[in-house]
């Protein structure tokens, strides 16, 4: 692949040994297993200590699409995709809002997913469907992003031969993960998200010197942009803009925050002062990562101009090839970023992975006698091969259509309708199942009408600068919370 | 310890509305590294990192006293 991708033999051998060193984490992970029940694969025992809770939490918050894709958004838009920053630290205000309490039910009712909760509170078979398959196609819709920006990251960096390096890089990248994901369940994947985390913060900090080194200040880049196409790249957003701003903190500030497997990690802290403390930190993450990938993404734009449509998603591995191209030096930098890079993608694809196949076990295809053993453990790894084969298919057939935000913006639009029933739900006790169940299934088929059902009044696929999302959360609630209060039925006692 | 969930969301809606480059925002194009408005959106982003980072302080507190 050296001859394809324009790394020296020195490069491809330390993200080889890089790559490989996941494998082995894998394998150490499996040896360390305490016991052979569900619990201990999915959720290691719950008992993240607060570095292991605070590197997966960082490692699985902030993926491929947060990188690539602030910086394909601020090719795009300029400073106008601040918002980047701003949606990421949403997130962690979105955990204030329920993380401490779902995490003492979990531990005193040993939830193994999030659906768990959802029969615990609701006691309703049809809503844990239901929140499951919405959260398994979100979370499948998530994986693809991941496998995708995979192949895009190759194929950045190969120029010509882009085509073949992104088949290469997604086959590859997605063979590993499967490999150390299943030998170690959780375990493995807190592990390898601990290296992936602390690569891809090292890694970031590096660019942000390395880019200012090769193409000077931000004040420079900020004169070039503005000589070349005016002040619509800097300039404060428009008012229809400005809508999308809170638009996106909305879905993605929630929706972020309700992603399954971020619920995971919850239920698998040691103890509540350990998921604050993690918190408290991430609350700090958007400026070493979403702000860096935003710069970078402007520095692309005053220096390799011409990137359109899907295209601008590759601003960042065109502009590491260029630094790359200039030095000795930053060739040594850009394999370490690249490492970084590759680093953010698969420890958000895993933890996706990994808590799709406990669905599948504990929510789809439940037991009937509650019990589960070491070959329900076989059953989830034998799903997530099968679930990471067909991905890899689709991440091949696919590459050409859709930017990265894009599919993005779906996943939360669906995201966000769980709303009621985990936020609101923790804190409002007579919300019952039917009035939750019924705000559920309208809030994602109006989100889905809206969203690809091309209306004259829906541009870009927002409604006046709203997410369908967005815009179906509010019916949602209102039929969950006056469907609830109509039928009076006996308040929930948290038990 | 009791929290004053009123006063909270109060400072935390100066957060929101600082985030905010509103419509018609007086700022020029500053070449300080970034633009004026953006250096003032993010000082906001910071202001809110801190608040959240004080209340879950707070919250961790709260749990040692029960």
């Amino acid at each position: 692949m050296s001859s394809i991708l324009p790394f020296s033999h020195w490069g491809w051998s330390f993200i080889l040994l890089y790559l490989l060193s996941l494998i082995l984490i894998g394998y150490i992970a499996k040896k360390s297993k305490v016991s052979d029940s569900l619990e201990d694969y999915y959720l290691a025992g719950r008992n993240f200590g607060p570095i292991v809770l605070i590197l997966t939490l960082y490692a699985t918050q902030y993926s491929g699409n947060s990188i690539f894709g602030v910086s394909g958004n601020a090719y795009r838009l300029g400073y106008t995709w601040l918002v980047g920053v701003h949606y990421m630290l949403a997130i962690v205000m979105g955990y204030l809002l329920f993380a401490g309490k779902l995490h003492k039910l979990s531990k005193l009712h040993q939830f193994l997913t999030p659906s768990d909760y959802l029969f615990y509170r609701f006691r309703s078979k049809s809503l844990c469907t239901l929140a499951s398959m919405i959260m398994i196609i979100c979370l499948s819709n998530y994986f693809l992003a991941q496998l995708m920006t995979m192949g895009r990251a190759f194929q950045g960096l190969a120029g010509d031969y882009g085509d073949i390096a992104y088949d290469y890089g997604v086959i590859m990248l997605a063979l590993i993960m499967v490999i150390y994901g299943t030998l170690g369940g959780i375990r493995a994947i807190a592990w390898t998200d601990m290296i992936q985390g602390l690569v891809l913060m090292s890694g970031l900090i590096f660019l942000i010197i390395l880019v200012r080194y090769h193409f000077g200040s931000l004040e420079q880049v900020n004169e070039i942009i503005y000589e070349r196409s005016g002040e619509f790249f800097l300039d404060p957003p428009k008012a229809p803009m400005l809508r999308e701003w809170i638009s996106y903190m909305i879905v993605i500030g929630l929706g972020g925050a309700l992603y399954p497997h971020a619920m995971q990690r919850i239920f698998a802290a040691k103890n509540i002062k350990t998921l604050y403390k993690s918190l408290s930190v991430m609350s700090f993450m958007p400026y070493t990562t979403a702000l860096i990938a935003l710069i970078a993404g402007l520095y692309a734009l005053a220096y390799i101009p011409g990137l359109e449509g899907s295209n601008a998603d590759q601003a960042l591995a065109s502009l590491l090839r260029l630094i790359q191209e200039t030095s000795i030096f930053g060739g040594i930098l850009v394999v370490i970023i690249f490492a970084a890079f590759l680093a953010a993608l698969m420890s958000t694809a895993d933890s996706a992975m990994l808590t799709i196949s406990s669905m599948f076990i504990k929510d789809i295809f439940p037991q009937r006698s509650g019990e589960y053993d070491q070959s329900n453990v076989n059953f989830g790894k034998r799903l997530s091969w099968i679930l990471v084969s067909v991905l890899v298919l689709l991440a091949i057939l696919l590459k050409d259509h859709a930017s990265l935000i894009a599919v993005m913006d779906r996943k939360f639009d669906l995201l966000v309708q769980l709303v009621p029933a985990f936020i609101i739900s923790l804190h409002y006790k007579f919300l019952s199942a039917k009035p939750v169940f019924y705000g559920l299934l309208f809030g994602v088929l109006i989100s889905l009408v809206l969203a690809f059902i091309p209306f004259s009044f829906i541009e870009n696929g927002k409604f006046y600068g709203f997410h369908p999302g967005v815009v179906a959360l509010p019916i949602n609630i209102l039929i969950a919370i006056f469907g609830s209060l109509r039928f009076k039925l006996r308040p929930f006692k948290y038990t | 310890m009791k929290f004053n969930k009123k006063l909270i969301f109060f400072f935390y809606l100066v957060g929101f509305i600082g985030l905010l480059p509103w419509y018609g925002s007086p700022f020029d194009r500053s070449y300080m590294g970034f633009p004026l408005w953006v250096l003032i959106s993010l000082s906001s982003a910071f202001y809110l990192s801190l608040l959240t980072a004080i209340v879950l302080y707070l919250l961790v507190r709260t749990e040692s006293d029960e």
